[in-house]
């Protein structure tokens, strides 16, 4: 799968965190949901999923509740604290400079000196 | 605060959050099979598919678990439980390395607890680092410690910028009269200020008012809580002392206890005269610091003070300046035989760690197949470390526990052996108890002997390809690797720093034990058995008086049957001293004691006269003033020629001349045993304040003290009388401290070298079960049963030889080291030295006997089919 990419270290909780932000999900509704948002061209293991939302949680960024899913099956949520709401933007405008100074790096050209 | 409530979590949460999250990954397979099953899986599919694209689920787990933070509460009940079944499992390995620790943390403890209460505590004073004593120095003849003459005290006190509080106060013997029989008490003459300076007031009642410093308005006192008890006064209740009425306003707290056994305070005062004088020093100054000030500081400034007075008043102050201590140096010697026994435990606490390292060294290497399992089933290194950890720290924990309870047993014992005067002459030994510093420091100790002990089995664990060691094991017959030539060195290291480690605690003890051999046989000049001694510091008198009052009691004493001789003697040190024709001595050159003696002393102590005759009766004051010196200041100052005839004077310009009549023998510094110098003068002529009466009896002493008392008082029933006591009781008393750390010293020696015998047995017994395979063919091959034993003791010799050659040259070091602390001339005889260490080798070698003969009696079948 060459158009298939593997995720960068630390970057998975700023997907999570991404997918949270558009409304309150189960564990399983995130996964579909970064796979959605990223054009399924991430791989994440299942599994992986989860000690970084138990970590998320643990650092108050998320908030959690038991309800009922879309499947009528008992499914724990998950939800953004304001400290949640915050620690993304600043995430995002970090990740935003990163990418776009290394982007303009390997764009660069020779030059004469 | 943090930790509790994790812990609280863990215990009250935890099944909940199991649940939980069990619930939660089911829910998530859940939704993906129904995923599937819409895209046209059949169920059973479904879930299978489901469960495979999760991954491994326990791993998930337990990672989770480490995000929530809950991990080191599993691994640490895993630990805790799994340490409870090894250990139960080994009972002799736990029972032996709990033992040991427990004597190694309890001797710890009981020697730490009187470092804490003399060395750290000596006084309750808050904030006691503050707290300096000053004195005047002496620069020409290097004395220190000097008393204060009045008139420099104010001139400090006014002039300093350093001290918060300066304050004076001054010893004063007081006759107590009025209640019952006439008593002496050690009283204390002190400023207004003298309380605040040590931080402490009065627990009932008041301190004194500054008007009170005042000669007519000095009639109150503070007394101690125990006076108080003893006396059942109450305040506001007038006490006679000296004959005066005095008021008591206040009552002191019982723990303070300053200056050392003192009953009653009173107001220091001076008259304006007094208060100018510049000669006379009577006074200890004791000071406390200002926040800001460092005693560095203070010293440079009053360093200055000295200067500037010496210059104003050279007359008196010349060459005079200013001594400034701390008060918890007070104690010096007595702080430098208490850190010694503490060095002393921690080497024993370090030779029982050395030695359970050494059983979990063999423990370790047994235990290579389990470890190696657990590696391979996915422990990390630093799992299995933190495993091998908890189990060390659970023993040590154990041995803590009972090594509190040994040390409070073992601090029992000592309390009950120090005498009642030590106890009141040495600042914090009365406190001694187990706190909650020494609780502190208990569990510190015990925590730090965890860790080290098992260290060295660690340091196997995480040596390089120790984990290819680890899967070796798993294939190996159960003989690790690791149990080769890298374990056998680390087992033998250990036991060479036992053997050296015990070596020195035998010298050590050696030194001690002679120390105080040659205390006690050392010819002290003087014959103590069979002589009684009183002490009595009548009401002042003139010194015609008080000299016909001495010749009276005398008189009376000589009467009573069984008395052979009844002498008196009172001492006054003498600052200065000079022979006639030679100027005055240079610093460190002998200086003799003064002592005014009757007729009969030298004869009642049975010293010696070696030259000429002894004061005599005939030395009135109408006649010719004499003195008798002892041998060792005529030898040095009269080399060839003989002092008779020549003439000395005792103190400053003002003193008479003293005529030379007899050389008598020498008396000898108790402690150290060197000659101490020292000129006798006739009591007639020179009337002591104070002395101390000295009887020889033909029978126990102390049956003649009843009627030594009666004699006294025919003479003046008022008359206080203390310290009644045989010579023997007295020098009981003052070596006790050496008796006592001699004691300890031979106590923690034998049980070093019982731990160092069980190194080095267990050790040469793990040897020789390696190799009994190795053996067995030997002895199939022909070998002697001498030639195994000569290979099994000679690794033995090897290993013991290193240890006590680093042991020779630490023992030596130590000597040194002792010899100059504690100011005493005792060096170990190079016969002695080589004795302890021949014991030591040679008991290493009986202890490596025994598995060594074991060695010979393998069966070389049996041998050859264990594998």
């Amino acid at each position: 799968m060459p158009d298939h990419a593997d995720l960068l270290p630390g970057t998975l909780d700023m997907l999570i965190l991404k997918a949270v932000s558009l409304g309150p999900q189960h564990g399983y509704g995130i996964l579909l949901r970064i796979g959605q948002i990223s054009g399924d061209t991430l791989n994440i293991e299942q599994g992986a999923l989860y000690p970084a939302l138990y970590r998320l949680e643990r650092q108050d960024l998320l908030d959690t509740e038991w309800g009922v899913s879309e499947n009528n099956r008992r499914a724990k949520f998950y939800q953004l604290t304001p400290a949640g709401v915050k620690r993304l933007k600043e995430e995002t405008q970090s990740w935003n400079r990163t990418a776009m100074a290394v982007a303009t790096a390997l764009s660069a050209r020779p030059q004469e000196a | 605060m943090k930790f509790l409530s994790l812990l609280a979590a863990g215990l009250f949460r935890r099944a909940r959050m199991e649940r939980d999250m069990a619930d939660e990954l089911a829910a998530h397979m859940a939704h993906r099979a129904d995923d599937l099953i819409r895209a046209g899986c059949s169920q059973a599919e479904a879930a299978r598919r489901a469960r495979l694209e999760f991954g491994a689920v326990e791993g998930y787990k337990e990672s989770c678990r480490e995000a929530r933070g809950l991990a080191w509460f599993d691994e640490l009940r895993g630990n805790l439980r799994f340490t409870v079944r090894s250990l139960r499992a080994s009972p002799g390995y736990t029972l032996a390395a709990v033992l040991s620790l427990a004597i190694g943390i309890g001797a710890n403890l009981c020697a730490f607890v009187s470092v804490n209460s003399i060395i750290l505590h000596p006084f309750p004073f808050p904030q006691i680092d503050r707290i300096m004593l000053l004195g005047e120095t002496a620069n020409k003849i290097g004395w220190h410690r000097d008393p204060v003459a009045p008139a420099n005290f104010f001139d400090w006190k006014e002039n300093n910028r350093s001290f918060a509080f300066l304050s004076a106060f001054r010893p004063w013997d007081a006759l107590l009269t009025g209640t019952g029989e006439p008593e002496r008490v050690i009283a204390a003459r002190v400023t207004a200020d003298f309380f605040g300076t040590l931080g402490m007031a009065p627990a009932k009642g008041r301190g004194f008012f500054e008007r009170e410093c005042q000669p007519g308005a000095d009639n109150v006192v503070v007394v101690s809580q125990a006076f108080q008890k003893s006396h059942v006064v109450s305040l506001g209740q007038t006490i006679a002392l000296d004959g005066r009425a005095h008021t008591v306003i206040g009552v002191m707290p019982d723990e303070f206890d300053f200056p050392l056994t003192t009953e009653i305070w009173a107001p220091l005062a001076y008259s304006p005269e007094g208060k100018a004088r510049r000669s006379g020093a009577e006074l200890a100054v004791v000071g406390r610091l200002k926040p800001d000030a460092t005693v560095e500081g203070a010293r440079g400034e009053m360093a200055a003070l000295a200067a500037t007075l010496a210059r104003r008043y050279p007359q008196s102050n010349d060459g005079r300046g200013v001594s400034i201590e701390s008060i918890r140096q007070m104690n010096e010697v007595t702080n430098r035989f208490v850190a010694i026994l503490l060095f002393a435990a921690g080497f024993v606490l370090l030779l029982a760690c050395a030695n359970i390292g050494n059983l979990q060294l063999a423990r370790f290497t047994a235990r290579q197949k389990e470890l190696g399992l657990r590696a391979a089933l996915g422990a990390s290194r630093f799992r299995l470390v933190r495993q091998l950890l908890t189990e060390s720290l659970a023993i040590s924990a154990a041995g803590g526990v009972l090594g509190w309870v040994a040390g409070a047993w073992e601090l029992g014992i000592m309390k009950r052996y120090i005498p009642a005067e030590v106890l009141r002459w040495v600042a914090g030994l009365r406190n001694l108890q187990m706190d909650g510093v020494v609780l502190a420091f208990g569990i510190g100790i015990s925590l730090a002997a965890g860790i080290v002990c098992t260290s060295p089995s660690i340091y196997q664990l995480l040596r390089r390809r120790s984990g290819e060691r680890l899967n070796e094991s798993l294939k190996e017959g159960g003989r690790g690797a690791v149990s080769g030539r890298a374990g056998n060195r680390a087992r033998s290291i250990l036991v060479a720093t036992e053997v050296a480690l015990a070596l020195v605690l035998m010298v050590g003890a050696g030194l001690m034990v002679r120390t105080f051999a040659r205390m006690m046989a050392a010819n002290s000049g003087i014959d103590p058995k069979g002589v009684l001694t009183l002490e009595v510091t009548p009401s002042p008198r003139d010194g015609i008086q008080t000299a016909q009052y001495y010749q009276r009691v005398l008189a009376e004493m000589n009467a009573i049957s069984g008395v052979e001789s009844a002498a008196v003697s009172g001492g006054v040190e003498a600052a200065q001293w000079e022979i006639e024709g030679r100027g005055r001595p240079d610093a460190g050159q002998p200086r003799p004691d003064r002592s005014a003696i009757s007729s009969r002393y030298l004869q009642t102590m049975r010293i010696p006269m070696v030259e000429g005759r002894s004061i005599g009766e005939q030395d009135g004051p109408e006649s010719t003033r004499v003195a008798a010196i002892s041998e060792s200041l005529a030898h040095y100052y009269w080399r060839g020629s003989s002092p008779l005839g020549q003439r000395i004077r005792l103190g400053g310009a003002s003193s008479p001349w003293l005529t030379v009549v007899g050389i008598c023998g020498d008396i000898r510094n108790w402690f150290g045993g060197q000659d101490q110098p020292m000129a006798y003068v006739s009591y007639r002529q020179e009337p002591p304040p104070g002395v101390r009466f000295a009887l020889r009896t033909v029978r126990d002493p102390i049956e003649s003290a009843s009627a030594a008392r009666l004699a006294i008082r025919r003479v003046d029933a008022n008359q206080a009388i203390y310290n009644v006591k045989s010579m023997e009781q007295i020098l009981a008393e003052q070596t006790s401290g050496v008796r006592s750390a001699a004691m300890v010293m031979s106590i923690d020696a034998a049980i070093a070298l019982l731990l160092a015998l069980m190194g080095a047995y267990s050790v040469s017994a793990f040897f020789v079960a390696q190799r009994t395979q190795e053996f067995g063919v030997r002895l199939a091959l022909g070998a002697s049963p001498r030639a195994i034993v000569r290979m099994v003791l000679a690794e033995t010799a090897r290993t013991s030889a290193v240890g006590l050659a680093a042991g020779i040259a630490a023992a030596l070091a130590l000597t040194a080291t002792m010899s100059r602390t504690l100011y005493n001339v005792v060096t170990i005889e190079p016969l002695t030295f080589a004795g302890l260490t021949a014991m030591l080798a040679l008991s290493a070698l009986l202890a490596a006997y025994v598995p060594a003969r074991r060695a010979t009696r393998v069966d070389p079948m049996t041998a050859l089919r264990s594998e």
